[in-house]
């Protein structure tokens, strides 16, 4: 979808219940698998992708269109509303070990060493540094969007996923150095 | 190769979407998404009942009721008077009321604010204000100056009263000067303004709100709403005078007043004012007007605005806000006039008043001035100029003021001074309830990930919504007010105030 068209959609909706539907039709996958990647559960995936529409709804009108992507937007909605219903317990949840995927058995079979050590390089990751691959490589956006949901520019966005992955190398690196921790 | 500058940042970027593996971590980056394929999607149950869910909220509230609760609370305190003022008619305005229709005036109102508008760079308002809002905001006698220049930017704001400076504000297109007061009206006499760069979309909130958010205390009021529509839509109208230009046409009148559809403009689906005339009589200035009564949809004898137009003239000469049927505000032209730029003295927009210092901006000055809310910062370490690198962990000691809603997070935010490129602060971010206070916050900022050069630093309330409670800003990035600057890599350490 061209950015105009986008734009031209998110301009409709505000009047025009279709342009909504369309819109939510659109995007209703990808907010509930990052709802998904975030929570590790379908349930609150799917309570928070029904608030991060609703929430959208009623600010339709507070969406101010810069060239940016709605999705990024309903994905800081999203993210807020995560944030906000796990405040007490919130913890930023792997996204390669914890949600459920659909490979079949000797898939898994197959990858599960490497999976094994790169969750646990992931897991030495910073914060930051997890949230700028899971929203270039498993979210999709692009740098555009990314630099949009972190409230940066595109060229930190850059260079934060390079250094995210030369630090997940690192912890590779030294997860295959330690004795007994060889998985290659 | 390893990245050495931002062009090869990018490329690198570029062709990792584009599907290269040419390089170890391209590598890495396409077996990180082999391992985490896309999972199923929702349920086909849920996602019809969500849709259909949706769609039935937006059947029954459109988007536009949904605007800010304060406003609608306004609207809604309206409901009953529409009646009652349809009703009362004369009742409410006693003397002889004039044949013409309200939207004869005020389209012939806004012609002659055109007219007048068309004839130079630069507008020139002298007003005098009076408020009485209840509490601190009671003042009268105050004169406002505004110079505006043709395309709608705000060149300077200043508030006085008699001879003491209460507000002033002033942008030449690189730089700010501003007066600190978070309530001019209050009567705190200005004594220095501070000096500091403007950062596109950081630290220029009020772009459009100059003058209502301290002429108008909630954005719930009918003029301001106006205001601010005409001032997106019409960004050549002036200042208070504004609303004319959205109300020059399309009325359609009755013997019982004029209405006007303002609904396609604002996009929403119908949004009725009425304007009914309600007397003619003289001014003590010894002008004869007409006075023009505006109400918003639901409106009555409890909200609304009071236009007085000059019978003969045409000139928009008074307004008058009347909440609860007691007068909020008054405004009244005091002159006008349209000049053009080789009139003005050389750098007029870059000097201040005789008698009134100007700083450049430091840690301790608290700006803002947003109605009741406010951040400032206390103290820093690093402090304001300090020169980073590496990663270096702020200690930030933030006061603050919040009343216009009972919780809100302060952000702690940076911005590349001179681009226009913010920079969110994971986790900068602390939960404060409606009151005054201090806390204390500690944000890591890892530098290496950031270009060399000025960073502004600054701090604002948000919701959760990330949407600033005061401005309906929402969207990336926080647009915060500015309190200190670092230089990130600086081979020389800016200048100190």
């Amino acid at each position: 979808m061209s950015t105009s068209d986008e734009q031209s959609l998110v301009e409709n909706a505000r009047y025009d219940p279709r342009a909504f539907a369309e819109l939510y039709d659109r995007y209703v996958k990808p907010v509930f698998w990052f709802a998904l990647r975030r929570t590790g559960d379908r349930t609150q995936a799917e309570d928070v992708t029904s608030a991060t529409f609703e929430k959208a709804l009623r600010h339709l009108r507070q969406y101010g269109w810069k060239g940016s992507s709605y999705l990024a937007w309903l994905y800081r909605i999203a993210y807020q509303q995560i944030v906000q219903h796990h405040r007490h317990n919130h913890r930023y949840v792997s996204l390669l070990s914890d949600w459920p995927t659909e490979t079949d058995v000797e898939q898994q079979a197959q990858s599960s060493l490497q999976r094994q050590a790169i969750v646990q390089a992931w897991q030495n990751l910073s914060k930051n540094d997890q949230e700028v691959i899971s929203l270039r490589l498993f979210d999709r956006l692009s740098s555009t969007e990314a630099a949009e949901f972190l409230g940066c520019s595109i060229e930190n966005v850059y260079v934060r996923l390079y250094r995210a992955l030369e630090h997940l190398r690192h912890q590779l690196e030294a997860l295959e150095e330690l004795p007994g921790e060889k998985n290659s | 190769m390893k990245p050495e500058n931002k062009l090869d940042y990018k490329d690198w970027n570029r062709r990792l979407d584009a599907g290269d593996r040419s390089d170890s971590l391209q590598d890495l980056a396409a077996h990180l998404q082999n391992l985490s394929p896309t999972p199923d999607g929702p349920s086909m149950t849920f996602q019809v009942k969500l849709r259909a869910g949706l769609l039935d909220q937006y059947g029954r509230r459109p988007p536009v009721s949904l605007l800010p609760v304060r406003r609608w609370i306004t609207w809604g305190l309206m409901l009953l008077a529409v009646v009652g003022l349809t009703l009362a008619g004369l009742h409410l305005f006693p003397g002889s009321v004039p044949a013409v229709s309200a939207a004869e005036i005020l389209g012939k109102a806004n012609l002659r604010l055109s007219e007048r508008l068309a004839t130079g760079d630069v507008v020139y308002d002298r007003l005098l204000l009076d408020w009485d809002q209840g509490g601190d905001w009671k003042r009268k006698g105050v004169i406002a100056e505004l110079w505006r220049s043709a395309d709608g930017t705000y060149l300077r704001y200043q508030l006085l009263d008699r001879s003491s400076l209460l507000f002033f504000e002033q942008y030449d297109g690189e730089r700010l000067w501003r007066s600190s007061q978070v309530r001019p009206v209050e009567g705190r006499e200005v004594t220095f303004v501070y000096n500091a760069p403007y950062v596109p979309g950081f630290n220029y909130l009020e772009d459009k709100q100059l003058v209502a958010q301290l002429l108008f205390r909630d954005l719930s009021n009918f003029w301001m709403y106006i205001d601010q529509m005409a001032s997106a839509d019409h960004s050549t109208c002036a200042a208070l005078f504004c609303a004319l230009s959205v109300l020059g046409e399309g009325w359609e009148c009755t013997e019982n007043g004029c209405t006007l559809n303002l609904g396609p403009v604002l996009e929403d689906k119908d949004f009725i004012i009425t304007a009914m005339v309600t007397r003619q009589y003289r001014l003590p200035s010894g002008r004869e007007v007409y006075e023009v009564r505006l109400s918003g949809p639901e409106s009555g004898d409890q909200f609304y605005t009071n236009l007085k137009i000059d019978t003969t003239t045409f000139d928009l000469l008074e307004i008058e806000d009347f909440w609860h049927g007691q007068m909020h505000y008054r405004i009244s032209l005091v002159e006008r006039k349209t000049l053009a730029w080789r009139d003005l003295p050389e750098g007029f927009f870059q000097t201040v008043p005789e008698g009134i210092e100007v700083r450049q901006w430091n840690s301790t000055i608290p700006l803002g001035h947003k109605e009741g809310d406010r951040v400032w910062v206390i103290s820093a370490d690093p402090p304001q100029g300090a020169s980073l690198s590496g990663v270096i962990t702020a200690r930030l000691e933030i006061g603050y003021r919040l009343t216009s809603v009972q919780e809100a997070e302060i952000e702690v935010g940076m911005s590349w001074v001179g681009h226009d490129s913010p920079y969110a602060i994971q986790g900068a971010k602390v939960p404060v309830t409606a009151g005054e206070g201090t806390v204390q916050m500690n944000v890591t900022v890892d530098t290496d990930q950031l270009p060399e050069g000025k960073w502004a630093v600054g701090a604002g309330f948000f919701d959760t919504m990330g949407v600033s409670p005061n401005t309906g800003w929402s969207g990336g990035g926080a647009p915060l007010g500015i309190y200190l600057e670092w230089c990130i890599r600086c081979s020389t350490e800016p200048p100190k105030p």
